[in-house]
């Protein structure tokens, strides 16, 4: 049941980031909506749960990309394995770390990418450009990114209610 | 010998080295997995439905609730189509001595003219790398390798197919290359994307003459573009004091944030090199 719920979240995010952010020019720069959902699977979820789903969305993101294969899926399994880490030491339901997390993982995935052009020889000669485009994804995701992983954190104890209620009425949902 | 400590940190450096290995392997190879195409068509379909939604409330607000500045539109355009038909007239006569002509020196025919449209129903997920995704694919006749392109200009080549849908890397796309000529000059360059909003044109000698709102056309000489499709204007010329080349920017004439649909050709251009071969 948790598992569904997470497929069908994930997949709505790509769906968002691919079909309706592009469409309005003020998400021009915006960041990748499957980070919070990957801080999130390593901050409060087992680990059962959330490497599959961050594997395979990472896999679906790298297919629809243009991207080299294999960035989206190295940004998505670093980031998820750091915030685990992360969690044995400090207390991840913190409203500061939530933030300083989400906007890392953002700083990462930038830098992969950028690394990856350095590799190729190619990528945007317009430095002011890049740390422009850098600068404002920041801005979001230390807006947006904790405001998504709130919900996630309601959404799911919605779910467990419900899952609850059902299994004390002998409904085997599980 | 080691403390679990160094061995944890030897691990991670090791996996990190190996996983810039095969990502630098996989971006010098093009994407032909089976396993890419069957993630692109289990989310295109949703993909085609929120873009379909999204256009039918589109299309609703224009028609029947934007009608304030329709009228002005209107006699705003029907200025402007009655100069279009009279340079249309104009350059019907240029085509009919150009047919003229090139019959008569024996010129073989270089625009292919079979197409196939398809809608956009997606985007690239990430700001770096510009690509979209179009509901026509393998069983449509779409290959690897088509060029793209509106009426109003060349939009790109596709990279990607599955059997219903493909994708399409887009000509600001850094890694794209689209070999050019300025119309007015003939001088050949390279088109690639540019971080702003627009492309560079490179590998201009400095001798060449380029000016602002210069014509940039498809050489036809890469063999996947068309000869004479239009690609964009120059929006500025930079000849600096040392160096070979110019530095140029083109405006393309597609307006990508708003595209919406495409056609794929489905008969491009041979290398004239191959046929004499």
């Amino acid at each position: 049941m948790n598992l569904i719920y997470y497929i069908v979240t994930a997949l709505c995010l790509v769906i968002i980031q691919t079909t309706i952010l592009p469409d309005s020019s003020l998400f021009d720069n915006f960041f990748d909506l499957l980070i919070p959902l990957t801080v999130y699977m390593g901050f409060f979820r087992p680990f059962h749960e959330g490497a599959p789903i961050v594997l395979f969305f990472g896999f679906i993101m790298d297919s629809l990309s243009g991207a080299p294969f294999g960035l989206y899926i190295s940004t998505h399994v670093w980031l998820y394995f750091g915030a685990r880490g992360i969690r044995s030491f400090l207390h991840v339901r913190n409203y500061v770390l939530m933030p300083l997390t989400i906007a890392a993982g953002v700083l990462l995935e930038n830098l992969l990418f950028l690394g990856a052009f350095f590799f190729l020889k190619t990528g945007p000669a317009e430095k002011g450009a890049v740390f422009h485009s850098i600068g404002v994804q920041l801005f979001w995701a230390a807006l947006m990114g904790t405001l998504l992983n709130l919900l996630l954190l309601r959404f799911q104890t919605w779910v467990d209610q419900w899952r609850k209620m059902h299994a004390r009425r002998g409904d085997g949902v599980g | 010998m080691f403390s679990k400590k160094m061995v944890m940190i030897i691990g991670v450096v090791f996996l990190i080295a190996v996983n810039m290995v095969v990502i630098f392997v996989t971006s010098t190879r093009q994407a032909t997995s089976e396993s890419g195409g069957v993630a692109i068509s289990l989310i295109a379909p949703f993909q085609a439905a929120v873009t379909n939604s999204i256009g039918f409330v589109k299309d609703t607000w224009r028609h029947y609730f934007y009608l304030v500045t329709v009228s002005r539109e209107n006699d705003h355009l029907k200025t402007k189509l009655s100069l279009a038909n009279e340079k249309n007239d104009r350059l019907n006569e240029v085509v009919r001595s150009n047919f003229r002509l090139r019959k008569l020196l024996n010129f073989q025919e270089t625009i292919a003219s079979e197409t196939l449209a398809a809608e956009v129903i997606g985007k690239d997920p990430s700001l770096w790398y510009k690509t979209i995704g179009i509901d026509k694919g393998a069983e449509d006749g779409v290959r690897m390798g088509l060029p793209v392109v509106t009426p109003e200009g060349v939009v790109g080549q596709v990279i990607q197919v599955s059997d219903s849908y493909a994708k399409v890397m887009l000509i600001i796309n850094y890694i794209s290359g689209v070999d050019v000529l300025v119309q007015r000059t003939r001088a050949r360059g390279i088109i690639k994307g540019s971080a702003e909003k627009g492309c560079r044109l490179e590998y201009v000698l400095r001798k060449h003459d380029v000016r602002t709102d210069d014509v940039i056309i498809s050489s036809g000489l890469d063999g996947v573009f068309p000869k004479g499709q239009r690609v964009g204007r120059v929006s500025a010329v930079l000849k600096r004091k040392a160096g070979v080349f110019q530095e140029i920017t083109v405006i393309p004439y597609v307006d990508f944030e708003k595209l919406e649909e495409v056609l794929v050709v489905t008969n491009p251009p041979e290398l004239p090199m191959m046929d004499e071969q």
